[in-house]
């Protein structure tokens, strides 16, 4: 179940089960979200599949002598079927763990590598970027507790720049004053410059940092943090802390763990979309600039590829932050 | 100034920029004249002009035109199909909820941007095509949102009272939950849906020329047309860009401001 | 003997090529390095980098012997007898026989190759190796300059297992050729880094060069200015103003063999009319469409002004509103409160424009406003490459196209207005712009050809089924650091290894 926890006092009363019930409940739970995961990632490969096919032209039109080819083509690369049976081979194929070769963006290379690596570059930008607007997120939060709107209104007017627009400024914009103070005299050409040319830790900092801020994100994630914050100050458990006199920071910050687990497992599926856009920007050689030309490129095998790693990782953080709640939340393992 | 002046304000020329765009007497297609390519701000241009000529401040005020009205579809939509589905699954439970939420699982694993992309290609580049697809794409959110609502709520002991007294089933989901309870979720998403839709229109017009098509003017493909033109007027694109950043500033300070008085209600 | 090679050697190396690094940026970066399945302009310029063909251009783009070291052609012109040169080797360390040729032209014409250079090698009906350094061609249609068809690149045999290659062959991971450059690696932000072969048999200036993909536009060109790039294929237009003032970048005009035209779709009405297409010619002013984009040469039919196939007694379409109003009222159109009308209906035209095509949008938006200020209501569509193959070539559904064709230096305008063409899908058919069509192909004199065509030249531009808009003015940008640059307008790099950096 994601979304809010049930709200005390709301609940079915608990019921106390045996320990052998509790723990085949528990293990149906985990199948059940297993299953569901694995329903999701299949989901989304299909819906993809069937709209990269709908799309007008395809993989052979973009060679020149494609209609001369099309036959010797559409044969090898498995075009000439009708949609439904290249679903199931599709389908088939990923069973037995082969997501084909690319067809027209690297022709000839193994999908799976491709995959393996753009993704991993793009891990490199996903997950930092996750935590730091998490942890900018409850930072704000706990700012804000203390009256500080200010700051929060500078933070959400500079949040809510388009990524692409924010990307874009920012690279010429520390272009432009780098170079004045290269041409002065006044520092040696750094090793990053210029952007976003050169692989650089400059370079992937300036992304994550987009990433995690811009495009509504920050202040979206602030914004469920809030509430989650609200909530839990108004608890009466954190009541209880606060009359015994000891602080109630840890026992806030403990039970906001579930409900953050929650939110950075919805923020993943909206990252993701933000990635293409940032990598594109940015010149970054990861997951998203691929899923991007492999659709405008019409090489079905990459994008499907790659679709069904973006899936894997979506529906993933969502099992993984479902487990947590189960694990960390007792309520929910005896109610089942 | 509180967020909800500064929200209402910008959203308030947002809609004012709209109107004005409908009664404009500014044809798109005539006003080309490469001879006046990037001039400077004057009494004739109050915003100067692109590199082809053409008025810049008109072009601003058309650009609304193309964001208002497919904003607000992506927005019914979204606020439609989401609420629908997502309190069909709040409220029967089981095997209905468990297919709902599968979709809205399966809509978000795909990223948002090429879920519209791939819906411009196939359907072609038409606003209207976009703030489908875009509305679509955000109906996950708002159909989550709801369901968890209204999953908390369905049980809770005043929906007992009320069916103990013999109040419709139907009347108790679509006022007493829907509206009483959980419309400023709703109208706080579908507010997000709207400003996305913005961002969505300007960030395809740049990467890929998806969006508003030429000539028709929208602040993306304004963008799109004018940026990194060197000894260009640089309010040519300069003004499309606050104009965007204004739109998206307004709907989240709107709709964060919904989303305290909700919470407010809600005792959060 | 073995002293003057050793002292010959150590004079290569002593050459001023310092570790020296040409970075130069791609929009996209070759999807596969094999010049059986080039199919992007990027892919042509590194294959131009690492292969060598028979024979290539020289500095005033006539053809001269690369690979070949002379050729015989028979007396009747339907065999050539090849003479290789016997002091090339691969980059792998094996020599360079005459079976790589033989297998070359074999594998292009290879059915199960599915080769996109399959219609390259179509003249050639066999091809047999007399000896270890001679080949002999057969033609299937007597040939009066075969050389200038044998510019393909070279690929050796030895490193693959059939003349039945396929993409996916791993070829494209490590490609041996024979030229000036070898492929180093590709490196994980998609830039390939290539390095100087060194058995190259002329001594080459930069000892390295590195393709960068910079696919924003936007960036390109600032990149150059702040020299993290030495090279830039083509400037966009709209950034020549701020190149040409810097004193760190040197411009270097050059002019490929295309063309930019609007083409009207003959296979429907109503501009199967020659009277609405000639009508509608008039109407446009191309001087003004041409303004907001760049310099070039106006045309006034279908070859480059400095083509010798180019008819200079023929003039571009005057834009004249008069004109238009008599053509379009032979046509049956009436102007009806200001628009023009058939039979109670205005005249509405849809423009597909490639997307891809830098500056179409401009010329697209400039036209539109041209053709509705004269009476007419026009949509424009910008396609993206897929869809346009898909609309265009495929289904014909548009009414006019903006677009551009390039050539390579036969300009064989055959595909595009012969009645068969594959390329022709303006749907343009004269029966005598045919005849003359194959006359052309099939003449053995130069002069021949030259007269067939000059004379389609003016025909096509008689029957006006598209308006022949300019030839643009290209740039590239180097930096100054990069010393006697020679551009080959189409490959690039063919003279490269005379560039030095310092």
């Amino acid at each position: 179940m994601t979304g809010p926890a049930p709200a005390p006092g709301l609940d079915e009363p608990e019921v106390v089960l045996p320990v052998s019930r509790r723990g085949a409940r528990l293990l149906g739970a985990v199948a059940m979200r297993v299953a569901a995961f694995v329903a999701t990632v299949l989901g989304a490969v299909l819906l993809v599949e069937v709209l990269l096919t709908l799309a007008p032209g395809d993989a052979i039109d973009l060679l020149p002598n494609g209609d001369e080819l099309r036959v010797g083509l559409a044969a090898e690369w498995g075009l000439d079927k009708p949609l439904p049976e290249r679903l199931v081979a599709t389908l088939g194929r990923m069973a037995r763990g082969d997501l084909g070769t690319s067809l027209t963006w690297r022709p000839g290379a193994s999908v799976a590598e491709l995959v393996a690596d753009t993704g991993a570059r793009s891990l490199l930008l996903l997950a930092p970027a996750l935590l730091l607007g998490v942890a900018l997120a409850v930072a704000l939060g706990a700012w804000s507790a203390r009256g500080g709107t200010r700051l929060l209104r500078l933070v959400q007017a500079v949040s809510v720049v388009p990524a692409f627009l924010a990307a874009y400024v920012l690279v010429m914009g520390i272009n432009a004053a780098t170079w004045a103070l290269i041409e002065r005299g006044a520092i040696a050409r750094p090793d990053w410059f210029a952007l976003p040319d050169t692989p650089s830790a400059v370079r992937t900092a300036l992304a994550i940092g987009v990433l995690a801020v811009a495009s509504g994100g920050l202040t979206e994630m602030h914004a469920a943090c809030d509430a989650e914050l609200r909530r839990l100050r108004a608890a009466p458990f954190v009541d209880a802390a606060r009359a015994r006199g000891a602080p109630t920071w840890p026992v806030i910050l403990h039970n906001l763990v579930p409900p953050l687990a929650d939110i950075a497992a919805s923020r993943a599926a909206w990252l993701l979309g933000s990635l293409v856009v940032v990598e594109k920007l940015l010149l970054y050689s990861g997951a998203g600039a691929a899923l991007w030309q492999a659709c405008r490129l019409r090489d079905y095998p990459v994008a499907i590829g790659i679709t069904l790693v973006a899936a894997i990782v979506v529906a993933g953080t969502r099992l993984v932050a479902d487990l947590v709640r189960l694990a960390v939340d007792p309520r929910l393992r005896s109610a089942g | 100034m509180s967020a909800r002046t500064v929200g209402l304000g910008l959203v308030g020329a947002l809609i004012l920029a709209w109107v004005l765009a409908l009664v404009a007497p500014y044809d798109i297609v005539a006003d080309v004249n490469p001879a006046r390519a990037s001039l400077g701000p004057s009494g004739a241009h109050w915003l100067g002009t692109d590199h082809l000529g053409r008025d810049v401040a008109w072009r601003l005020l058309l650009g609304s035109r193309a964001f208002v009205a497919p904003g607000l579809l992506t927005a019914a939509i979204a606020g439609l199909v989401g609420g629908a589905a997502g309190a069909l699954a709040g409220w029967f439970g089981g095997p209905v909820a468990a297919l709902v939420r599968y979709t809205f699982t399966v809509g978000a694993s795909v990223p948002r941007f090429v879920l519209v992309l791939l819906a411009g290609a196939i359907f072609g580049a038409d606003p209207a095509v976009l703030a489908v697809a875009t509305g679509l794409a955000c109906a996950p959110a708002v159909g989550e949102a709801v369901t968890c609502r209204l999953e908390e709520l369905r049980r809770a002991e005043f929906v007992l009272a009320l069916r103990a007294h013999g109040v419709p089933e139907g009347r108790i989901l679509g006022y007493h939950l829907l509206w009483v309870n959980a419309r400023g979720l709703v109208a706080r998403q579908v507010l997000q849906a709207f400003g996305f839709f913005l961002v969505v229109e300007t960030t395809l017009s740049y990467l890929g020329g998806f969006g508003v098509q030429e000539p028709t003017p929208s602040w993306g493909n304004m963008l799109a047309f004018e940026f990194g033109i060197p000894d260009g007027n640089l309010l040519a694109w300069m003004a499309p860009a606050a104009a965007i950043w204004a739109g998206i500033l307004g709907t989240a300070l709107l709709g964060q401001d919904l989303g305290l008085r909700e919470g407010a209600r809600h005792g959060r | 003997m073995t002293r003057s090679w050793m002292l010959l050697t150590l004079a290569l190396f002593a050459l001023p090529a310092t570790a020296a690094n040409l970075r130069y940026a791609e929009d996209q970066a070759p999807a596969i390095v094999n010049p059986l399945f080039g199919s992007t302009m990027a892919e042509a310029r590194v294959n131009e980098l690492l292969f060598d063909g028979l024979y290539t251009d020289n500095q005033d783009l006539a053809t001269t012997p690369a690979l070949a070291a002379s050729g015989e052609l028979s007396p009747d012109k339907t065999e050539m007898t090849i003479t290789l040169r016997d002091d090339v080797t691969w980059q792998d360390g094996k020599p360079f026989v005459a079976n790589d040729v033989v297998f070359t032209i074999q594998a292009m014409q290879d059915k199960t190759t599915l080769s996109t250079e399959a219609g390259r090698a179509a003249f050639i009906k066999t091809a047999t190796a007399l000896d270890e350094h001679t080949v002999k061609l057969k033609f299937a249609r007597p040939e009066s300059r075969p050389e200038d068809k044998l510019l393909f690149k070279i690929l050796p045999a030895h490193a693959f297992a059939g003349t039945s290659v396929k993409r996916t062959d791993g070829f494209r991971n490590k490609p041996v050729g024979t030229g000036p450059w070898e492929l180093v690696k590709y490196n994980e932000d998609n830039s390939v880094s290539f390095t100087t072969n060194g058995s190259y048999r002329t001594p080459v200036g930069l000892s390295e060069m590195t393709m960068r993909e910079v696919s924003d536009k936007n960036y390109q060109a600032k990149l150059l200015l702040y020299e993290s790039l030495e090279a830039l294929v083509r400037v966009l237009p709209r950034d020549l103003a701020m190149l040409q003032n810097n004193r760190k970048v040197e411009l270097y005009p050059y002019q490929t063999n295309s063309w930019w035209y609007v083409g009207f779709n003959a296979t429907h009405a109503p501009y199967d009319d020659v009277n609405v297409r000639k009508a509608m010619s008039a109407l446009v002013d191309v001087p003004s469409l041409l303004a907001p984009v760049g310099t070039g040469d106006l045309l006034s039919g279908p070859f480059v002004k400095s083509s010798p196939y180019y008819n200079h007694d023929v003039n571009p379409v005057a834009n004249d509103e008069n004109a238009a109003e008599t053509l379009f009222a032979a046509a049956g159109y009436t102007k009806v409160g200001g628009a023009w009308s058939k039979g109670g209906k205005p005249l509405t035209v849809r423009i597909a424009a490639h997307q891809s095509l830098e500056s179409a949008q401009e010329v697209a938006i400039n036209l539109q406003s041209q053709l509705q200020s004269a009476g007419l209501t026009v949509n424009v569509e910008f396609l993206d490459d897929a869809a346009w193959k898909g609309r265009v070539w495929r289904e014909h559904d548009f009414d006019l196209i903006l677009s551009q064709w390039t050539f390579d230096r036969n300009e064989d305008v055959r595909e595009q207005f012969h009645s068969q063409g594959a390329r022709n899908f303006t749907g343009y058919k004269n029966p005598e712009v045919d005849a003359l069509l194959d006359k052309a192909r099939d003449a053995a004199d130069p002069f021949v050809r030259k007269t067939a065509l000059r004379e389609v030249h003016k025909r096509v531009h008689d029957d006006a089924p598209m308006v022949f808009l300019w030839t643009l003015d290209s740039y590239a940008a180097m930096s100054v650091k990069v010393k006697n640059v020679v551009i080959h307008p189409f490959y690039f790099f063919t003279f490269a290894t005379g560039w030095q950096m310092k």
